[in-house]
């Protein structure tokens, strides 16, 4: 498939190298402000190019020599010659309003080709916050910055990329963490763009003596000297280990940068190296007896999930500690020994997270608290004491003590625990060896079984109320779909309704009449205009409902005919029978149509 | 009918199955076992069927010295809820006490490999996943009638195996291997169901076994070892469902001294 898109192209090629000659100027934006740049772009073809003659034109400063230069040449099959070149010139412009920049000159195989010419808007806002299109010109091994041309604001390639790494204290307590932030600067800039070999990994520097923990890289923008640049910055909380002098060692990057550049796009390799950190590490004040090991900032909750139990009925005791220091080495506030009850093994969960201050834990520990006896239980005061680096002193949290009313268990003086649990997890208070109490508490009784008729009801329900939604949503279908059903079906309720209308309108005989050659109508599928008594004869004949109920309705039409066309008007008395006549043709109609 | 009655009962105060258990857990107290067991067992004749009611119905067994019947009450118990750890340690208790320590027999295979996942949820649990996954899938249905959305045929397909799995679990739940507990300190089980037939082997107060088959009063156990034979089923507690009282003679009122 590429194979065949190349030889196309190179077909292509070789076919408009014998193509008349062309020529096109564009510009990036008719629209711009003034002050801000834009590119102008001239595109020639043909066998012998010239450089174009940019005007001068009044409002717009051209540098006329070309930021971009692209020059192709090639051969026909036949072989013939041919060339193809492109311009890109920086322009300004410098006031605002209509500016016309006119046909440019480019002579092509001897001939003198004319653009066509570019009419531009300029405002006094700038058009866009794009940046320039030529940010970089390099002159030999410096940049120069775009927003001036001055010598002093070039910019060299150490510039352009460069990389730094800092810590955010210098002088700290064993355990007490510091952040190491590497930073890769990288110029802000469309044509410069600053990266690793693909698969190359960040290599961190030694932290011999640290405990390190990663976060995530981030990136962000920052301005230095002057000039806007784009920050990657890996960073590493550290926490020292042992007191002394410790030092964090150089920082090793090596990448490259691509820039595009007055001659071109330009590549340069990088290979840099941070100076090392020293940092001193201070060791801790005497240790009171219960410290933890915790280096940091915390705060401890506990949480009794009952103040009243009974025997042999276990509490739960939850203890929440949280806060910012190392989670390999904060330790857990203990749980003290309580005479005359069994406390099970602790549930721990721990949940380091990454937050802006660097590495938060959070640490949950759970006991099963059950009292052996019925008297009042006390948990006594839990302690948690760390060291804070801040205040340069030992905390001590406190939580409790904790009173739990024990209600008697039946049966019971005192309940004990087998030997299942082992003996070196639990605190025991054991007078003998047997099964555990009555539980006293269970939530309402009643009958019940996998077969009751709540769970049957709930079983039917849902297919009932299936049968019932598909039933109605296919009568709804059929009334939608099947006029003839749907009119059929409300015949006789628009026709009762017309017939109690019939009554107290001005011409009650021929709304009668309209009635029920209505409820016909509609029960035949017909249309309802125009039908008379003759046709009512037929139309019942052919559906085969003779008798009664047919002479019946045909001689209230008839009636309504004559009344009609004869000019005598009906008494009320003889309109309301003939109402009460209709409704119970119809209605005799209905019936034989049903049964038929 | 039952739930207009504990409504109305309700109403006046009074639960009577509630009185029954209290009046029981008193009787406990009082370490009047045989009493105790007799009024948690009507409990369970009446169809209460509730964990904590088998609980302290092993452990009246147990304070009865009757450590077979609490053994089935027990597994009773963790049938209906197998994260009621008071009733596993009780039910280890009572094994650490019985002479053989005889493992349970094993459910099918094909209940192990397939339905692995429910061992540990009670039934109620099951059924009630059940119910709300078949209104999903009703639900689903009458939402296809309505108006077709991509992806409910799919959605209703998956609902189904769901449900299919659901109540082969429910099935399965409510049909558990029929494991019984033997009630006698000595039961001899024979190569055929009649008094004649020779003692194939013994089985000791507290050994769980499957019942495979009953006829006429007999029962074809087979244990976890694989010794299968025939004993009366007088000599056995059924751990069910269906829960029936303990049979056997009554050793109440006494304190265990296995």
């Amino acid at each position: 498939m590429h194979a065949a898109a190349y030889l196309g192209f190179v077909w292509a090629a070789a076919l408009g190298a014998g193509t008349a000659p062309f020529v096109k100027a564009t510009v990036d934006s008719t629209s711009v402000g003034r002050g801000s740049s834009f590119l102008i772009r001239i595109e020639a073809r043909g066998g012998d190019i010239k450089e174009p003659e940019i005007p001068d034109v009044d409002g717009l400063v051209i540098d006329k020599h070309p930021q971009i230069t692209e020059d192709q040449f090639h051969f026909s099959l036949g072989g013939g010659r041919g060339a193809s070149m492109v311009r890109g010139y920086v322009a300004r412009a410098t006031r605002t309003g209509k500016i016309t920049i006119p046909p440019i000159v480019v002579r092509v195989d001897g001939q003198e080709l004319r653009t066509e010419p570019i009419e531009l808007m300029v405002t006094e806002a700038p058009a866009s916050v794009r940046p320039p299109p030529n940010p970089s010109r390099i002159r030999g091994e410096n940049f120069a910055n775009d927003q001036a041309d001055s010598p002093e604001s070039a910019l060299t390639w150490d510039e352009a990329v460069f990389t730094t790494s800092d810590v955010d204290k210098k002088e700290v307590f064993v355990g007490e963490p510091v952040r190491l932030t590497l930073s890769l600067w990288v110029i802000e800039s469309d044509s410069v763009q600053a990266g690793t070999p693909p698969g190359a990994r960040i290599q961190y520097p030694t932290t011999e003596g640290f405990y390190a923990l990663e976060r995530e890289p981030r990136v962000n923008r920052q301005t230095r000297d002057g000039r806007q640049y784009q920050v990657r910055q890996y960073q590493q909380i550290l926490y020292p280990t042992v007191p002394g002098e410790l030092t964090i060692g150089s920082w090793h990057w090596e990448g490259f940068a691509q820039a595009l550049t007055r001659i071109g796009i330009q590549t340069r390799e990088y290979d840099r190296q941070t100076p090392p950190i020293t940092i001193l590490v201070k060791p801790l004040p005497d240790q009171p007896a219960n410290f933890s090991g915790a280096v940091g900032d915390f705060v401890l909750e506990a949480k009794l999930s009952r103040y009243e139990t009974m025997q042999g009925t276990p509490i739960q005791l939850t203890l929440r500690l949280a806060g910012h220091g190392n989670p390999n080495a904060m330790g857990e506030p203990q749980l003290p020994s309580i005479p005359g009850v069994y406390i099970s093994d602790p549930q721990k969960d721990t949940r380091p997270s990454n937050d802006a201050q660097g590495f938060s834990v959070e640490k949950t520990i759970a006991y099963s608290i059950a009292p052996v006896e019925s008297n009042d239980l006390t948990i006594p005061e839990i302690e948690f004491c760390y060291f804070d680096p801040q205040a340069a002193t030992y905390k001590t949290l406190k939580q409790g003590p904790f009173t739990v009313k024990v209600l008697r268990a039946p049966g019971q003086q005192r309940v004990v625990f087998g030997e299942s649990v082992p003996s070196d997890k639990v605190k025991l208070d054991v007078v003998e060896e047997s099964i555990l109490p009555l539980i006293a508490a269970p939530a309402a009784l009643r009958p019940g079984g996998s077969s009751s008729v709540d769970e049957l009801l709930w079983l039917l329900l849902p297919p009932a109320g299936y049968v019932a939604a598909a039933t109605l949503m296919a009568r709804r279908r059929r009334f939608t779909r099947d006029t003839r059903y749907a009119r059929a079906y409300y015949a006789k309720g628009k026709a009762h309704k017309r017939v109690r209308a019939a009554m107290k309108a001005t011409d009650p005989s021929q709304e009668l009449y309209r009635a029920l050659v209505g409820f016909l109508a509609d029960k035949f599928d017909v249309p309802e205009a125009g039908i008379t008594s003759a046709d009512v004869e037929r139309l019942v004949g052919e559906k085969g409902v003779n008798g009664e109920p047919t002479e019946s309705v045909l001689k209230i039409l008839r009636a309504c005919e004559r009344e009609r066309y004869a000019g005598a008007p009906l008494s009320r008395d003889e309109i309301e029978a003939l109402a009460h006549a209709a409704l119970k043709g119809m209605e005799d109609i209905e019936v034989a149509l049903r049964r038929d | 009918m039952v739930q207009i009655f504990l409504i109305i009962a309700a109403a006046v105060g009074q639960n009577p199955y509630q009185v029954t258990f209290e009046r029981a857990c008193a009787a406990y107290s009082k370490d009047d076992y045989s009493t105790a067991v007799q009024l948690f067992e009507q409990l369970i004749t009446e169809h209460v069927v509730h964990p904590f009611v088998f609980y302290d119905l092993g452990n009246a067994y147990y304070r009865s010295g009757r450590i077979g019947p609490a053994i089935a009450n027990y597994e009773r118990a963790l049938q209906q809820d197998p994260h009621f750890d008071n009733a596993r340690q009780n039910l280890n208790f009572c094994l650490r006490k019985t002479q053989r320590r005889l493992e349970k027999p094993a459910p099918p295979v094909w209940e192990q490999t397939l339905l692995f996942w429910h061992t540990a949820l009670p039934p109620a649990a099951i059924r009630n996943a059940l119910i709300v996954v078949w209104a999903a899938f009703w639900s689903l249905l009458v939402l296809r009638e309505w108006r077709p959305v991509p992806g409910l045929r799919a959605a209703s397909v998956m609902l189904g195996s769901v449900i299919l799995v659901l109540g082969l679990s429910a099935w399965a739940k409510s049909h558990p291997p029929l494991l019984a507990v033997a009630s006698e300190s000595r039961a001899p089980v024979r190569y055929g169901p009649d008094d004649k037939e020779a003692v194939h082997f013994e089985l000791l107060e507290g050994d769980r076994v499957l019942v495979e088959a009953r006829d006429q009063g007999w029962a074809r156990v087979a244990t976890a070892d694989g010794n299968r034979g025939w004993m009366p089923q007088s000599e056995l507690t059924l751990v069910g469902p269906p829960y029936e009282p303990a049979p056997g003679p009554d050793h109440a009122g006494k304190e265990s001294n296995t």
